[in-house]
């Protein structure tokens, strides 16, 4: 009996088919429950700002920068969620400062309340403020990456003198202190004409703050790409392309491109989740992007001021929601996008010997 | 190469780094035009070209660029780094008087170092054994639930988490001090606290009571990075043979923790502290000025928001300060790796470090 399952096996033995490391990290992917979980909430999260905001918008009626007066109290405190108030932009008051009575008056919903004391819908303010923080995310790690791989490519590919110029240089960015900088540039003439450059597609100052955060981070993709350079160059594969006649931009973009995917998509993941959190602190530094676009910063500072102009909390005039709602978003973003991360590095890992 | 050579050669390239930064913000700041003679005629309403001219006199402001950097550099030789132009003042009728920025800044420094220095240790003593306490339960409710706390902490801006620590543990509660900032040695000046009193304070005890919630708030955020630094880094380690050795030897799993996991798992996690401490610093800007400490992030914002232009001489300052100890960090986190771990030589330092993360 035994020996026939053995013919059997021998007989026909099961078909062994080569996998491509892409395919192996698709189905990889595919298994990992808490990876498919992430990239659903992030998937969520980007349709439902770039696409969920302006259809929201045009349902309730309103748009993210239009101030209820009736949404604040007689303190500019913002009501909370799921109120009905009247949708004008503009009321009467009476003698005592009192807002004009507004029976009669059309209304319209604030699904999470309003902002802060210009009562604008705090919903659409967080979804409109996510296209601009998701943005800018995408768009810092897309310039990062870019200028890392060049320098990163250079250094690692040249060597000698080269190297150590482009590693010198790296060494003085990453000890500038970014973010006393970002306020010197926030704050200057160059910062505010920066500020106008949209190249038609973005909000005002998306592109700026993208580029002060990308030309901040360069080096952590750069740093990679020279040391995976420097360590691969050792390995015979190189070796034989070299002997079968490469030139170094060949075995640079069909040798060792592919050894630098696995890393890069992993810095670039935590670096789009350190790009947000960066937008928010350029923000709060008044260096972000341009009132009353909002941002997920921007919200923030409503309540909370800036360094330059810190404001207490005081529950007469503000209200908690904002700050609860906006860092939900925030927090949801983020765990989705780490999340999204490791499951990335857990897809490409090579697996030595095997 | 022998050590002191090495480190010698170190701080050669330090030296050469500093001189950059200073040469960069100082053509930045000339790049950005405004008049610092205005900073002597604050209080004139409307200064006429001879007051201004007579005040940049003054300053020095009105020598060509290029002369005054020399000059600056020739005074940052002999240590001298200028006076701020924000506190000047006319005496009598020629000179001027204001503070000088050295002692300024290094003042400043102490705020600092003392936030930094605490939260730190507050952030090593959680990151570090959290990190691999976790690796070892890795997959667990324990494992999932804290790395969610840590990425809700990493979501909490510090200037909102300070705040919130401010509101609820200082001012409801009253269980800790709210605000300002007490000098380890020596008694500061008199302020006027939230309930009105007029106090002073100072020594070990009210130091280490006033920087409670700055130093929390501080490692809050830095907590949530590393620890996942040095979970993913001890679980690299856990994977590694000698760990299996070590198990199938029947050495205790907590001999394996502390004798294997630790050392090993540490160096990649340094080396990203030491990278990141620009970065730290730049944290530590948000908690001075949530909790009004007077550090170096408070006396840049100071210079950078005048209402005249920049106190340039406070700005590069505080530049040489920062750049300086991210250069001497950076350094002493090499030389605590090359300690901690035998097989980083110093001539293949750069290749270990990084293909370690």
């Amino acid at each position: 009996m035994s020996e026939t399952v053995v013919a059997d096996t021998l007989d026909a033995p099961t078909p062994i088919r080569a996998r491509s490391p892409r395919a192996i990290a698709l189905a990889r992917l595919r298994r990992d429950r808490v990876g498919l979980a992430a990239l659903v909430v992030a998937v969520v999260v980007v349709l439902g700002c770039f696409l969920g905001a302006p259809a929201l918008s045009r349902l309730l009626g309103h748009g993210p920068n239009d101030p209820f007066p009736y949404a604040v109290d007689s303190s500019t405190r913002p009501v909370g969620p799921w109120t009905w108030v009247p949708s004008v932009s503009s009321a009467q008051t009476d003698d005592s400062g009192e807002l004009a009575d507004p029976t009669g008056l059309p209304r319209t919903l604030l699904v999470l309340g309003a902002d802060g004391a210009l009562g604008r819908d705090l919903l659409l303010r967080i979804l409109y403020g996510g296209i601009v923080s998701i943005t800018v995310g995408l768009l810092a790690v897309a310039i990062a990456l870019v200028i890392g791989l060049v320098a990163g490519s250079l250094a690692g590919m040249l060597g000698g003198a080269v190297d150590g110029a482009i590693s010198r240089f790296t060494e003085l960015a990453m000890s500038l202190p970014v973010l006393f900088l970002l306020v010197l540039v926030g704050s200057s003439a160059v910062g505010s004409r920066m500020q106008d450059v949209t190249l038609g597609v973005f909000n005002q100052g998306v592109l700026a703050v993208a580029l002060i955060i990308g030309l901040f981070t360069w080096f952590y993709p750069a740093r990679i790409v020279r040391v995976q350079i420097q360590v691969l160059r050792r390995r015979e594969f190189v070796d034989a392309a070299i002997v079968s006649g490469a030139g170094r931009w060949r075995i640079l973009r069909s040798h060792l491109a592919p050894h630098l995917v696995p890393p890069l998509a992993a810095w670039a993941t935590t670096g789009v989740a350190i790009a947000i959190l960066f937008e928010i602190g350029v923000s709060f530094l008044n260096a972000g992007v341009r009132l009353p676009t909002s941002s997920w910063g921007r919200l923030l500072t409503d309540t909370w001021g800036s360094p330059l102009s810190p404001s207490r909390f005081n529950p007469v005039y503000q209200s908690m929601w904002p700050t609860v709602f906006t860092s939900l978003a925030i927090f949801l973003t983020i765990v989705a996008i780490y999340e999204l991360g490791e499951a990335l590095q857990r897809a490409l890992v090579v697996e030595h010997g095997r | 190469m022998s050590l002191a050579g090495y480190v010698l050669r170190r701080f050669v390239v330090a030296i050469g780094l500093l001189f950059a930064l200073v040469t960069v913000t100082f053509w930045i700041d000339q790049a950005i035009p405004y008049d610092p003679g205005l900073y002597l005629l604050q209080g004139v309403q409307h200064p006429t070209d001879e007051q201004l001219a007579e005040a940049n006199r003054l300053l020095g402001t009105d020598k060509p660029a290029l002369t005054q950097y020399l000059d600056y550099l020739k005074g940052l030789v002999t240590g001298d780094l200028g006076i701020s132009w924000e506190t000047v003042e006319r005496d009598r009728e020629e000179g001027i008087v204001a503070e000088t920025v050295g002692p300024m800044v290094l003042s400043a420094a102490g705020v600092t170092g003392s936030l930094v220095l605490g939260g730190g240790l507050l952030l090593l003593v959680i990151a570090i054994p959290g990190g691999v306490w976790l690796a070892a339960r890795a997959g667990s409710f324990a494992d999932h639930a804290a790395l969610l706390v840590a990425l809700a902490a990493l979501s909490t801006h510090p200037l909102v988490l300070g705040n919130l620590l401010q509101l609820v543990f200082g001012e409801r509660l009253g269980w800790v001090p709210a605000d300002t900032y007490c000098p380890l040695i020596g008694q500061s000046e008199e302020y006027l606290t939230f309930t009105g009193l007029v106090e002073s304070c100072g020594g070990p005890v009210d130091w280490a009571t006033h920087l409670i919630l700055p130093w929390v708030t501080f490692a809050a955020l830095l907590v949530a990075l590393h620890l996942r630094q040095m979970r993913a880094s001890a679980l690299g380690v856990l994977a590694q043979p000698y760990v299996q050795a070590a198990r199938s030897k029947g050495v205790p799993e907590r001999r394996i923790m502390n004798g294997h996991v630790l050392p090993n798992a540490l160096p990649p996690v340094v080396a990203g502290l030491a990278a990141d401490v620009g970065a730290i610093l730049g944290v530590a800007l948000y908690v001075e000025v949530t909790f009004g400490l007077q550090g170096l992030g408070y006396v840049f914002l100071r210079a950078v928001e005048g209402t005249v232009g920049f106190d340039r001489p406070v700005i590069i300052g505080v530049i040489i300060v920062v750049g300086a100890t991210v250069v001497v960090a950076n350094l002493a986190a090499d030389l605590a790796i090359a300690a901690l771990d035998p097989r980083v030589r110093l001539q293949e330092r750069g290749e270990l470090l990084g293909s370690a993360d």
